[in-house]
């Protein structure tokens, strides 16, 4: 085999395994580990009540604004996820106590092209929402 | 402002408390690296506790995909003139702070 041919061959079949196999494989067992940590063997429902704010581009990956605002009643905690992350938990609040209104905002470090989800726990179990984030500039690696 | 100082904004309208905070921290993820290619070691907010009158009403869980110097707004059902906010946080070197504010 020719030096260039090898090259190509073993460059190709590297970006192959990084794109389709290890890297992304991982962060989605990552995800897939992280909700079945959080919610058990329980059910999670896609519901309108759990509202996600997120921009459908992101001129600054860096800073990503997010907002989630839950209207299930009985909300006791939120959970912020993305998808295609070696950590998939972002951040979490606990609104059991009457006085905090089930809903909070931030901004987060995105990679290109990731889904955020907003697990939300309430008495009567687990409604989610997701969103599909396009980062369009800086942003964190993974 | 030094790494760790919390601002806390609040403003009262309709019966809630909008409550924005501000951490100046780094939230360093870990993954980074800086110039000469070594990485930079991971320091980020993991814990905030929200009080009202000295009462724990929320708790906060927080990882590195935060942004740096987390801006963080949640809402109060209620809340009276004078009535103290209060917001404690630690990192993951276990660094601690908090700040207080009064509503008016």
């Amino acid at each position: 085999m020719q030096r260039r041919d090898w090259i190509k061959k073993t460059s190709a079949s590297g970006i192959a395994a990084l794109t389709s196999g290890t890297v992304l494989g991982d962060a989605a067992s990552k995800y897939d580990q992280t909700v079945a940590d959080l919610v058990g063997g329980d059910k999670i429902t896609l519901d309108e009540r759990v509202e996600l704010l997120v921009p459908e581009d992101a001129a600054n990956g860096a800073v990503v604004p997010v907002g989630v605002f839950s209207s299930v009643p009985d909300t006791v905690k939120i959970v912020l996820l993305v998808h295609d992350h070696s950590r998939a938990k972002v951040a979490s609040l606990d609104t059991s106590n009457p006085m905090l209104a089930p809903r909070f905002s931030t901004h987060l470090q995105l990679i290109e092209a990731t889904t955020v989800t907003a697990l939300v726990q309430s008495k009567s179990g687990w409604f989610s929402q997701s969103a599909r984030v396009k980062t369009l500039g800086e942003s964190c690696e993974k | 402002m030094s790494v760790g100082s919390v601002s806390i904004r609040t403003r009262m309208a309709n019966g809630s408390t909008f409550v924005d905070l501000r951490v100046s921290h780094p939230m360093e993820s870990g993954q980074r690296k800086d110039k000469s290619g070594l990485v930079i070691p991971s320091w980020y907010l993991t814990n905030m506790d929200l009080y009202h009158n000295d009462k724990r009403i929320g708790a906060l869980e927080l990882g590195p995909l935060v942004s740096r110097n987390p801006a963080i707004s949640v809402v109060l059902n209620g809340g009276e003139v004078d009535d103290v906010i209060k917001v404690t946080w630690i990192d993951n070197r276990d660094k601690v702070g908090e700040k207080s504010a009064t509503l008016g």
